[in-house]
């Protein structure tokens, strides 16, 4: 069978630049599937999945939509419906590459699309507002983002160029396949500039165990990843040894971004967790992620352009009830390892935000919220001295070895 | 037929990941040549194009780059600076297919600073860890045609995902470069229609619109630009590259932006690149009547922009939280008529300057919240009292966004560009 292309776009508009990319597909010996996800006007090419299809399989009528004249619905409509025949696709293994391409909404459409499709799958999108925060639209997700500097508007040389250059990549990808290949036990570890220590200690750690370290940066982003790792099946054992996102989510700081799933992936799917509270003792902001006004008069620490600030006590029966929660749905084997001598560069003897005493108590709080067949040990290190890091990867080690899932 | 791949990277802490793709784009049969930007240790394997060499045309040496007390950013910009001297001789001997970038922040930064220095066409791509990063990536794209391939794990390491994105990224670039007719001018050029830029906005559509359908019944080709600080930025390095035989500037507000500190500021020097050209050039006031200036929460929260240009006390229109236009004032009409004489007479090509007397975007006709007439009139006579006399101003009684004006433009473009052909 030929590997098969999703080209998606709103084929009332992008009618000739979507047959276009069709046929550079068919030259290059991939099967293309045409999808519609515009709802406004009549396709101007000829889709293998139609509109009504689309919206449909998310359980609209197209009639309703047009009717109703609201653009949110109808964009809802075919970000659902895409999704779901996508990821049919997909599971059939009928698909191997998705090429999408838009403005501001052509891009939102796709772009969710693909942050639904797994890691590894290529995913390209053309787009006209590649040059803005791209974030929201690549998400976690391996998505290759085409600046089409022009608007995809109008047929000519300029736009042909574009569409030829990312319909060929795309295509280039697909040949290569997409399989990942499963080699040694991988461990995800999340880090971040301030606690990174731990895991560039464990990584070494780890190889002479016979596992493979992943590192995830948790800035809002990097976490969330993880998770989605997590969920893929591609990951033996978990070191979440930065937990800080959670800090910058409850007060809109600089690595904010995380969803519900945070913490949450590991216990699910029984996959074996040790957790630290890593840069837990700070909340981090910057010019662009203001500090709110709650905070004023806290302890700081500058970084560059970004500070963090202390977090109180408050805070921490917060952050343990959040942990605590999460932690006691595990359907695996979960771990608390808590160094009592400061969990970042700057919560150190000698810096600014050194408080063993607030850290203690999310200890405290934690040691009653949490149900007791999750050990909670404490070590009277600091989190980035040699030991802390070994102790954790020994128990991983030790957890993944004893658990038959 | 074999293509160059170029490959850029810090060596020193990218050899392995950028060994395994050198030799995935080999496999597929094409070459590569290796460019080095460590700043800090011995490469970990060897490089075509060493460091020490790009230290050398960045005007100094990998010893003084690796231990004098010069900053971070200071040592970024010479090693940029080097490469992009070694890349463009590359491109220009013809030893140049597609780049290829892999790294970090630190890596994405310089690697993306490189591809923009290559011309609109040649194909780029940049494997980066750092594309997500919210506010990064509008600066790694600016107006340049590149990819960016997020790889969501650190490029640290060979293990089974950094490889995955590693064949990925080489399945990419060798697509692109196979597609890759030749030099893009050559292959624009081979079109015997006129190429025509057009820059619009969402309150310019209906001018823009009729503009494009008229241009194009004449037989012109229609390159639509965003006028959204980006996307004008664009046309002004593809004019300097000679794409374009025309340029229909609907919406030339990115400069007024610029001097105003607005959202769609599209550099300095805007309006400048069609004049060194010489082509005929046909522009309208619009944008100048507003400044961009969302999102909402601007206002409240006493941002340097609101309170130095107090636009809380301006009309304004809100299109939704993140979109607001605030009306320019009289002083910044006479500023911005002054800024845009000073470039237009510097043309060396025809221009011509249509104005639509009743409103210069769907926001400023009567009853719509910039509507200004006054003000309008204050711009018209500070830009003929500044124009030189070659430039043509012409009045239109009517609205931008009627298919009469729409006409003119088109008809004040065909007449320049009759004029010109005829000279030759």
């Amino acid at each position: 069978m030929k590997k098969q292309l999703l080209i998606m776009t709103t084929l009332d508009t992008k009618g000739r630049e979507a047959a276009y990319v069709k046929d550079c597909a068919k030259k290059l010996g991939i099967h293309p599937i045409v999808m519609d996800v515009g709802t406004l006007g009549e396709p101007l090419t000829h889709p293998d999945i139609t509109r009504v299809e689309v919206v449909e399989a998310a359980g609209y009528r197209l009639e309703h939509i047009l009717k109703e004249k609201n653009r949110s619905i109808a964009f809802q409509a075919v970000q659902e419906g895409g999704t779901i025949l996508a990821k049919e696709l997909y599971e059939k293994g009928k698909l191997h590459g998705v090429f999408g391409m838009g403005g501001g909404t052509g891009t939102a459409i796709v772009t969710h699309v693909m942050r639904s499709l797994p890691f590894g799958l290529p995913k390209v999108v053309l787009s006209t507002v590649a040059s803005r925060d791209i974030k929201e639209y690549i998400g976690t997700k391996d998505i290759v983002m085409f600046h089409s500097v022009a608007d995809i508007l109008g047929f000519n040389e300029f736009i042909r160029l574009m569409l030829a250059q990312a319909a060929y990549a795309i295509c280039g990808m697909i040949e290569r396949g997409s399989v990942i290949e499963k080699g040694k036990p991988m461990i995800a570890a999340t880090a971040y500039g301030i606690n990174s220590a731990c895991a560039i200690q464990a990584e070494p750690l780890l190889q002479k165990r016979g596992y493979e370290m992943i590192a995830f940066h948790a800035n809002g982003c990097g976490g969330m990843a993880m998770e989605e790792f997590i969920a893929q099946g591609l990951v033996t054992g978990v070191l979440d040894l930065t937990l800080h996102e959670i800090a910058d989510e409850m007060f809109g700081g600089y690595c904010k971004g995380i969803g519900p799933m945070r913490l949450e992936t590991a216990g699910r799917f029984g996959i074996p967790l040790v957790l630290a509270p890593g840069g837990l003792d700070n909340a981090v902001f910057s010019p662009y992620y203001p500090m709110p006004p709650q905070l004023q008069g806290r302890k700081i620490h500058s970084h560059d352009i970004r500070f963090c600030v202390r977090m109180g006590p408050e805070e921490m029966k917060q952050f343990a009830r959040i942990i605590g929660e999460k932690l006691n749905r595990s359907r695996g084997p979960a771990y608390i390892l808590i160094p009592k001598k400061g969990w970042s560069d700057a919560d150190k003897a000698g810096m600014e935000l050194f408080d063993p005493k607030t850290d203690q108590i999310l200890v405290e709080e934690l040691k009653k919220i949490i149900t007791s067949d999750i050990p909670i040990e404490e070590m009277d290190v600091h989190i980035s001295d040699p030991a802390f890091a070994l102790r954790a990867v020994d128990l991983l080690d030790q957890m993944i070895r004893s658990h038959r899932p | 037929m074999p293509k160059l791949i170029l490959i850029v990277s810090s060596l020193d802490t990218k050899g392995k990941e950028v060994k395994f793709l050198k030799e995935l784009i080999e496999q597929r049969g094409h070459k590569t040549v290796l460019l080095d930007m460590s700043t800090r240790g011995e490469p970990q394997i060897r490089a075509d194009i060493p460091c020490e060499e790009i230290a050398k045309a960045g005007g100094t040496s990998i010893q003084e780059i690796r231990t004098s007390a010069k900053s971070r950013s200071e040592i970024t910009s010479i090693m940029i600076e080097g490469a992009i001297r070694k890349v463009i001789e590359l491109y220009q001997t013809g030893h140049l297919d597609g780049i290829v970038g892999v790294g970090g922040v630190s890596n994405t930064a310089m690697g993306t600073d490189v591809m923009k220095a290559l011309p609109f066409g040649v194909p780029k791509l940049m494997v980066s860890s750092g594309a997500a990063m919210p506010s990064y990536a509008g600066g790694f794209f600016g107006s340049s045609d590149m990819a960016i391939l997020s790889s969501v794990v650190d490029m640290a390491g060979l293990h089974e995902l950094s490889k995955s994105v590693l064949t990925r990224a080489a399945g990419a670039i060798c697509g692109m470069v196979e597609c890759s007719c030749g030099p893009v001018l050559d292959s624009l050029r081979r079109t015997d229609r006129l190429l025509i830029a057009l820059t619009q906005f969402q309150y310019s559509e209906v001018c823009g619109e009729l503009i494009r359908q008229f241009l194009e019944e004449q037989g012109y080709t229609v390159i639509p630009c965003h006028a959204d600080g980006v996307g004008d930025r664009a046309m002004e390095k593809l004019l300097n590259q000679g794409i374009f035989d025309g340029v229909v500037d609907i919406v030339p507000g990115g400069l007024s932006e610029q001097l105003l500190g607005g959202n769609r500021a599209a550099g300095l020097d805007r309006l400048e690149a069609a004049g060194k050209r010489g082509i005929p050039q046909v522009l309208t006031p619009c944008g100048f009547d507003m400044i961009s200036c969302g999102p909402l929460a601007r206002k409240d929260r006493g941002d340097p922009l609101w309170i130095s240009r107090n636009l809380a006390c301006r009309n304004y229109f809100v299109q939704d939280a993140y979109r607001v236009q605030a009306k320019t004032s009289v002083e910044e009409r006479r500023m911005i008529a002054k800024a845009v004489a000073e470039k237009l007479n510097l043309a060396r090509g025809p221009v011509t300057f249509l104005i639509p007397l009743r409103g210069w975007s769907s926001l400023s006709v009567e009853e719509q919240p910039l509507y200004d007439p006054e003000a309008d009139r204050i711009f018209i006579g500070e830009l003929r009292k500044q124009l030189k006399p070659e430039v043509e101003i012409r009045e239109v009684d009517i609205h931008l966004n009627t298919p009469e004006f729409a006409r003119a433009v088109v008809e004040a473009l065909e007449a320049m560009m009759k004029e010109k052909a005829g000279k030759y």
